[in-house]
């Protein structure tokens, strides 16, 4: 192990409590005594909050999705595995399983509930999937280095994205799409626009944009967007759809991924 | 009778534990059911403890089921030894003081010492507000590979064990998830000093 791996490994070590009493009462003397040690400390603690921060505001804007789609899309639409909860949401009428509520009635029927457990654990095996394979895709079209004030109408649509503000990049990004005269350009931007509706779980109309980039020409995003798509249809509970997207995958790009995930979609179809 | 009490007791405490199981292995759908079953009893409460309007309340009870999953993750909650709901409410009481006193607008007067304050972690929110500080950071994670990007998230945010890992993504041994995870920390490390140094 080298001597950075030792420290990334013993910063872990201290941060999740696990050094003996001795180990902790000498990392902390040397925090006191070493700068570069502490300095070399602080950065990691700073990455793992960024890490934390991330993910805590990836999950926030799931769940803002999940109230905007109630709110602004067409009720008929949301016919998904897991479409349950997203009606709950806003329906104030809908009737909500409250275990401590429900005693009496699970009483009536233990085996109706059993069936229904068993029901709801079998269900969702794409969602589960999705939710494991799933990570945002980075603004990797545009660096934004430069201050807000002197940016291209670009690089300002692509800040939106790099802030997770999907809804404001969305409505930002059909403006630069039609505007715009290069068809890459217009891809990548279209690109872009289908992540930033799976962000905010508009899933089927993230289908629509995918799968016409897919058919289309070649494009510096291709794999990626076949990656994406296979995973809109996981996530619309159409393993089928997913499963020969990723079987006729072609590109460098999250093979290992593929490789897991196809292995886990076959392993729930033999079971 | 005592015998379908106990059964049903069992019931219970399985799903009990089986949502923070899934809540822990960060299962979207699992979350947004446990959302969509409290959100309607949160609304009702808030709504007749604080004067504030109901984007508040959701952007709130929101931030608490965040701050459930971030502490269970932590392991701040090890298990649910009172009812998942419970805690849920526990938490967005705290917030919605917080937030309901750094607007001044306090109409109900209530303190936050209760059984849970001095264990949870709620300066999440503060550390998100200062997110643009950390844009370099940021871009720096985003020039990572994939693979990287997943196993660093998996271990620091999912908070997975190494055999978790392991598990997940098909490594051989536990070993091999340590080296892969230390030495995409590395490579993150040597691409801030590179942007700091430009």
């Amino acid at each position: 192990m080298s001597a950075s791996d030792y420290h990334i490994e013993l910063f872990d070590q201290f941060l999740e409590g696990v050094l003996s009493e001795k180990e902790h009462e000498n990392f902390l003397y040397r925090i006191e005594k070493d700068s570069e040690f502490k300095k070399s400390f602080e950065l990691h603690k700073q990455i793992i909050n960024s890490f934390e921060e991330d993910g805590n505001k990836d999950l926030k804007n799931f769940l803002v999705g999940l109230e905007n789609e109630n709110i602004i899309d067409n009720p008929t639409t949301i016919q998904q595995p897991d479409s349950t909860a997203k009606k709950l949401v806003n329906n104030p009428t809908a009737k909500v399983f409250k275990l401590n509520r429900m005693i009496p009635a699970i009483a009536a029927g233990l085996v109706l509930l059993f069936g229904a457990l068993f029901l709801f654990n079998s269900g969702n095996i794409e969602t589960d999937l999705f939710g494991q394979y799933y990570s945002s895709y980075p603004n990797d079209l545009t660096r934004i280095e430069r201050s807000e004030n002197i940016m291209t109408p670009i690089e300002k649509t692509m800040l939106s994205y790099s802030k997770k503000e999907y809804r404001a990049f969305t409505n930002q990004v059909d403006n630069l799409i039609s505007t715009s005269e290069s068809i890459d350009l217009k891809n990548e931007l279209l690109y872009f626009k289908g992540i930033a509706l799976m962000e905010t779980n508009q899933f089927q109309e993230a289908i629509t944009i995918l799968d016409k980039l897919s058919k289309g020409s070649e494009f510096e995003y291709s794999p990626q967007v076949n990656w994406y798509l296979a995973l809109c249809h996981l996530k619309e509970g159409d393993s089928a759809k997913a499963k020969s997207l990723l079987q006729n995958f072609k590109g460098d790009y999250k093979n290992q991924e593929i490789k897991n995930l196809l292995f886990s979609l076959e392993k729930e179809n033999s079971e | 009778m005592y015998i379908v009490l106990v059964l049903l007791l069992a019931i219970v405490m399985m799903n009990e534990h089986e949502l923070f199981e899934q809540i822990k292995s960060n299962n979207r759908n699992a979350l947004s059911q446990f959302y969509a079953q409290q959100k309607d009893s949160f609304i009702s409460w808030a709504r007749t403890r604080f004067d504030v309007d109901d984007d508040t309340i959701t952007d709130v009870y929101q931030d608490s089921i965040v701050t459930l999953y971030h502490n269970i993750v932590q392991g701040k909650i090890t298990a649910f030894d009172v009812s998942p709901g419970a805690y849920l409410f526990g938490i967005a009481r705290n917030l919605m003081l917080k937030k309901v006193q750094s607007n001044k607008r306090l109409v109900l007067v209530e303190d936050t010492t209760d059984y849970m304050e001095g264990t949870l972690d709620y300066n999440i929110y503060d550390r998100i507000d200062e997110e643009h500080k950390k844009y370099e950071l940021r871009q720096a994670i985003a020039k990572l590979k994939d693979s990287c990007q997943q196993i660093l998230k998996m271990y620091y945010f999912q908070k997975f064990s190494t055999e978790s890992i392991m598990n997940r993504l098909n490594y051989s041994n536990t070993n091999v998830v340590k080296s892969r995870k230390n030495q995409c920390m590395k490579t993150l490390k040597s691409i801030l000093l590179v942007s700091k140094s430009k």
